[in-house]
């Protein structure tokens, strides 16, 4: 019963939260690792593969845009090798030509040839004709005009003053068809000097529609950037010529102006999330191909390859807490079931018998062992039940010997209310165990009273048998009127016949002359019995001695005589009493109780008796009560009146004898 | 308590502690009577310890007493205490049993009563 008022907590959980414990957060722990580890690789290797296929796409793209670019080139270096020829002399032989090549070359816009001042005529300052495409067909204007004045442009200057090529930066065409163009020009020499520049115009469109397809899956986009850092292409059209890279990710425009090919993880230049960019020359770095890919869907494929992991994993654990637990509780159940059975059986269920399911080998021992231990208990309760049965009957049958033996002792009290002469009263306080005191008192006839108190040796059914056969046998002789010594040495001679069992009988026998006072008082092994005096005075009246009864046949049983005065009591008594034994082992003695008598002996018999009985309890105290406790006391008050006369002869009509309360 | 057995000659000697009352008294009286019943016919109690004797005690003196009477052995109880051997007395046991002052002397008592 114990057990169960210790806390789970005490036992450090239930089993299968050891299990748990000890197996299940290992293995989360390990996967917890694995996750980690694989998700890092995975990372890594997603990051590796997505730099590599960025870059990869960038320079193709780029490669693509470059070739457009490199095909288109070619225009105005034909132009230039012709005019360097010589062969195109006149402004018409130029136009025709130029127009020829603008017709020829659909995917160019417009074609230029501009001579340096007064390079072509010695009239004419500035000379530029120009075919360009109108929605018609190809329309024509000199550029040499006022409004235009080419030899101020970039287009013109820039490859003059550095004696060769170059693509210009991207503009915004608002004179010829409102699109954003990029022009190639290619200077050309008459005799060693520079004598003009041939262009060709490209419209941006066309790089457009091949960056146009740059939409990577994973939601990327494509972009060019001019040598400044200007957009030409981009998804969102308001930004193409008007706003610079710079302005959104100076660090990668840094890059991308630099012509430099490579990748970034940075900001999205357009919208506001990180990404990874990989970026590519073209054109020996006059453009600049960028391609964006958002972080989140590069890391996606990882994110959910980490997502299937994890719930993988969750899901494992799961199974594996949900299999400890399983495992735990089919341990646990025989167990369970056993703890039970042990309760049930505790509340006095003997019967019960437990037969485990599929139990291990173990539980199988425990179980086997435990309906053994409920059988053997079932059998020493029923050798309990049989022994405790056998002994209440024996203790029954005891306590009815001990009634039976206590009811031979007279105990009806005042015992002789009509004679006035003498009262008599005793108390026997029995112990535990049958002992063998015994007490009596009666009428021989109408004035002589015997009173007697006597103990058996020895204890138990044969005492009590014995006490009861001396008890009839004395007062069978006593009241028959024999002398007293007579009467005592018969009781001993028949005592002898009873029994070779060693038991003896101490008596003190008495008889009282009532008339008289002349109390004769035969001692046969007792104790002296005391004397209390009218006057106070305590003494053992010692005499009359022989020897206890029952111990060897023909004994002769001296008797004394003392006179008593009216008033006089004589207290008689048990080695119960003198015997007594207190808590630390002293005997109650004689002495003691003659103290107590001194005490009261003045008062009625019936306190005297209960006294002596409760000053003896109270020197025991809790003392087991080893012996009978046996005392009588008896007064003589002194001669009655009307028996002066004829003493003998008339109460004896009045009362005759009276029977004992036996 | 304790009871020791010497024999000497053919006088079993036995003495006994100085408690005999009702918790003692059927170890002993189990002893002495097994020892009569064993065959000893001559049977000395030393009672030098013996300081406490009460009615259950005296009875095993009277019982083994009574048996060796009847069988015709001899039993003498010695060294007995003034006040065990007051109680003696009282009872009227030195009537019926023999009880000598020592050991010496009862030894004496069984040389010279020796059966033939």
């Amino acid at each position: 019963m114990h057990s169960e008022r210790i806390g789970a907590a005490d036992l450090k959980g239930t089993l299968s939260a050891r299990l748990i414990l000890w197996v299940g957060l290992p293995a989360a722990l390990v996967f917890a690792a694995v996750v980690a580890i694989a998700s890092l690789r995975s990372f890594r290797r997603v990051s590796e593969q997505a730099q590599a296929r960025a870059q990869a796409m960038a320079r193709q793209h780029a490669a693509t845009v470059e070739g457009i670019l490199r095909h288109v080139e070619k225009i105005p270096e034909m132009i230039a090798l012709n005019m360097e020829q010589g062969a195109l002399d006149t402004p018409e032989k130029v136009e025709v030509f130029l127009r020829l090549a603008v017709e020829k070359n659909p995917e160019i816009y417009g074609s230029a040839i501009a001579f340096k001042p007064f390079g072509f005529k010695a009239d004419v300052r500035d000379y530029g004709p120009y075919w360009y495409r109108e929605q018609e067909g190809l329309a024509f204007v000199q550029l040499g005009n006022a409004d235009y004045n080419y030899p101020r442009w970039d287009w013109y200057r820039r490859p003059r003053d550095l004696g060769r090529a170059i693509w210009t930066e991207p503009f915004y065409d608002d004179g010829g068809g409102n699109v954003v163009m990029i022009t190639r020009a290619v200077p050309f020499r008459r005799q060693e000097q520079f004598w003009g520049i041939a262009t060709i115009d490209m419209p941006v469109a066309r790089i457009s529609d091949a960056m146009k397809s740059i939409i990577t899956d994973v939601g990327g986009y494509g972009f060019l950037v001019s040598k400044e850092g200007r957009f030409i292409t981009h998804p969102d059209p308001k930004l193409i010529m008007n706003h610079h890279l710079d302005e959104v990710n100076p660090g990668l425009a840094a890059k991308m102006k630099g012509g430099e090919d490579g990748w970034m993880v940075t900001e999205d230049p357009w919208r506001n999330q990180p990404a990874w960019i990989a970026y590519s020359p073209i054109l020996d770095g006059a453009l600049s191909l960028g391609i964006v890919f958002p972080r989140e869907a590069v890391i996606a494929e990882a994110r959910q390859l980490l997502f299937e992991m994890l719930g993988l994993g969750v899901l494992g654990l799961a199974l594996l807490g949900g299999g400890i637990v399983l495992v735990a509780r089919s341990i646990t159940r025989p167990l369970r079931d056993l703890s039970g059975a042990a309760r049930e059986v505790a509340h006095g269920n003997l019967d019960l018998k437990i037969h485990p399911k599929d139990a291990t080998e173990e539980v199988f021992q425990l179980t086997e062992s435990f309906n053994k231990m409920t059988r053997d208990l079932q059998m020493r309760m029923q050798e309990l039940r049989y022994t405790t049965t056998i002994k209440e009957r024996l203790e029954g049958e005891l306590s009815a010997a001990r009634s039976i033996q206590m009811s031979l002792l007279p105990k009806v009290f005042p015992a002789f209310p009509d004679r006035p002469e003498f009262d008599v009263h005793a108390v026997v306080r029995p112990a535990r165990e049958v002992g063998g005191d015994f007490y009596d008192f009666f009428l021989i006839d109408e004035r002589r009273l015997c009173v007697l108190i006597g103990d058996v040796s020895g204890k138990g059914v044969p005492a009590a048998i014995f006490m009861a056969v001396a008890k009839a046998l004395i007062k069978a002789n006593v009241a028959t009127g024999l002398p007293l010594p007579l009467a005592i040495g018969h009781v001993n001679d028949e005592l002898c016949e009873e029994a070779d069992s060693g038991m003896f009988v101490t008596l003190l026998s008495a008889v009282l002359d009532t008339a008289t006072g002349i109390f004769e008082y035969c001692n046969a092994g007792h104790l002296s019995p005391f004397i209390l005096g009218a006057d106070s005075s305590v003494a053992p009246l010692d005499g009359g001695h022989g020897p206890a009864l029952a111990l060897a046949k023909g004994l002769e049983f001296p008797t004394a005589r003392h006179q008593l005065n009216a008033g006089d009591s004589i207290f008689l008594f048990t080695d119960g009493v003198t015997e007594a034994l207190s808590t630390e082992r002293d005997f109650y003695t004689p002495q003691r109780l003659q103290i107590v008598l001194r005490d009261v002996c003045s008062l009625p018999v019936q306190r005297i008796t209960r006294s002596v009985v409760q000053d003896v309890r109270a020197f025991a105290r809790d003392q087991d009560q080893a012996d009978d406790i046996s005392v009588l006391a008896l007064r003589w008050i002194g001669p009655v009146e009307t028996f002066d006369e004829d003493a003998a002869t008339v109460p004896a009509k009045k009362s005759p004898v009276r029977p004992t309360t036996v | 308590m304790q009871i020791q057995e010497q024999k000497q000659a053919d006088v079993m000697i036995v003495t006994i502690d100085d408690h005999l009352d009702t918790a003692a008294a059927p170890g002993f009286e189990q002893r002495l009577l097994g020892l009569i019943d064993g065959g000893e016919r001559k049977v000395l109690v030393d009672c030098g310890p013996l300081e406490y004797v009460n009615s259950a005690g005296l009875k095993v003196f009277l019982l083994a007493a009574k048996k060796l009477e009847t069988i015709g052995g001899q039993f003498i109880i010695c060294s007995l205490a003034p006040s065990v051997l007051m109680i003696f007395e009282m009872i009227g046991f030195t009537r019926i049993m023999k009880i000598l002052p020592s050991r010496e002397e009862a030894l004496r008592e069984f040389g010279t009563t020796a059966p033939a």
